[in-house]
């Protein structure tokens, strides 16, 4: 153990040798002499170590972690927004083609009920625009049968008379008679 | 260097002998592996954070996981309240544990926690810490530790007896597991390696026959290397469970 040699030399007479007697055959986690040397470096270190955890370290991390949190959370809720948004849209645009398909039908069954209508009171019109013309007409034909039907005695005296001129002249009235009585 | 399986464990100056008043403050090369563990950990954990990525690169990874995992075990053992007030000290004591056992798996390294004065120092610490803040926080019901609820009154005096032995012997049984861990470890390590170049001197078949004990110090090399996490996990576990006695002394 040269190093340790070298080390007690440096010591020289301080009795250094026998505080860090490495070399003295007993078990070192046992002598106490090494305690304090021991006790010394651990706190320094220890304190050192959590110094730097607590105060630098530590904080670092955990700020680091919360902020990804805190994104992947704000992230999933703009999501979950936008997918709510989506959705909504979808339900007005759904609803605004029932009520364009609602509209329409109503105004195709309106239209239809017009044109209806307006055909039946047109229909109506011409039945009896045609029934009045058909009576004018019977009572315009009723008219000129009654007028011929009335001319035709008169017309029957004249031609009975003009035959009976003609086959009997002036004399022959018993003839005259016969022929206009068969008339 | 010596055969002698005990001579990992000597403590020998790097230093000339140091004396601040009355206390040996002698640099040892005990004292540099507690101080290289401090080193090497803090300067990971800085340089793993240096740039607090959204997306962590494997560095990163590595220091977020390790705060996760300490986070995860102090908050499971002593809740959120314990989170508050005992992390760092948890996070210190455990990291502090695992370099020093991890740097101590190095061949002709030092293991700070092969010392029983260093573990029962961190054992007492918890133990010392326990108490004051138990008491301080909790006042009289802290001793409600000690009584555990439901215990029929015929028996009473004997739990509690063995409650408040028990108590006491936490620290002792803390800092021995540890030790007696990293300890035996490097013990068993150093036998079976120590038999490879003696086998091999011998000659003839004996030498044929060294691959043996090689075998064997690899595979403990593995085992211990688990030992070394696992034992600063165990003892920052207990840690945890101890210090939530100090926060709900009620069973």
């Amino acid at each position: 153990m040269a190093l340790q040699e070298a080390a007690q030399h440096a010591a020289g007479a301080a009795g250094a040798a026998a505080e860090h007697g490495g070399e003295t055959g007993g078990f070192p986690p046992f002598d106490p002499a090494l305690f304090a040397s021991q006790l010394f470096w651990f706190a320094l270190s220890f304190i050192a170590l959590y110094v730097i955890m607590s105060r630098f370290v530590l904080p670092k991390v955990g700020a680091t972690l919360a902020t990804r949190a805190g994104t992947i959370e704000g992230d999933l809720d703009q999501a979950a927004q936008k997918s709510a948004q989506a959705e909504s849209a979808r339900t007005a645009m759904e609803k605004a083609v029932a009520k364009a398909r609602a509209d329409a039908r109503a105004m195709v069954d309106a239209a239809r009920a017009e044109v209806q209508a307006k055909l039946a009171a047109e229909q109506e019109a011409a039945e009896v625009r045609i029934a009045d013309r058909i009576r004018t007409a019977e009572a315009r034909v009723d008219m000129a049968k009654q007028k011929a039907l009335s001319e035709v005695p008169g017309l029957a005296n004249g031609l009975a008379q003009d035959i009976a001129d003609r086959i009997a002249p002036a004399g022959a009235a018993p003839a005259r008679q016969r022929v206009a009585g068969e008339a | 260097m010596s055969n002698d399986p005990i001579h990992q464990f000597h403590i020998n100056p790097i230093s000339p002998p140091i004396h601040l008043g009355a206390i040996d403050a002698t640099f040892t090369n005990a004292s540099l592996f507690m101080v290289a563990g401090v080193a090497v950990a803090s300067g990971f954990m800085a340089w793993a954070m240096r740039s607090q990525a959204l997306v962590p690169n494997r560095a990163q990874s590595v220091a977020e996981i390790g705060y996760s995992f300490i986070h995860g075990m102090v908050k499971d053992a002593a809740g959120e309240e314990g989170v508050k007030r005992f992390f760092p000290f948890v996070f210190t004591l455990f990291t502090f544990i695992f370099m020093a056992n991890m740097l101590g798996m190095f061949p002709y390294w030092f293991a700070p926690t092969s010392q029983i004065i260093v573990t029962a120092t961190m054992a007492l610490m918890v133990f010392f810490t326990v108490l004051i803040i138990g008491i301080a926080k909790n006042g009289a019901k802290f001793l409600k530790l000690f009584v555990p609820s439901g215990v029929p009154i015929y028996i009473l005096p004997f739990v509690v007896l063995i409650e408040i032995i028990s108590f006491f012997s936490r620290p002792l049984s803390h800092a021995v597991r540890l030790w007696a861990n990293v300890l035996a470890g490097h013990l068993v390590l150093k036998v079976f390696a120590g038999f490879v170049p003696m086998m091999a001197a011998a000659g003839g078949i004996v030498a044929i026959g060294s691959v043996l004990p090689l075998t064997m110090t690899v595979a403990l090399y593995a085992l211990e290397f688990l030992v070394a996490f696992l034992q600063a996990y165990v003892f920052a576990l207990l840690t945890c469970i101890y210090l939530n006695d100090a926060l709900h002394p009620g069973h």
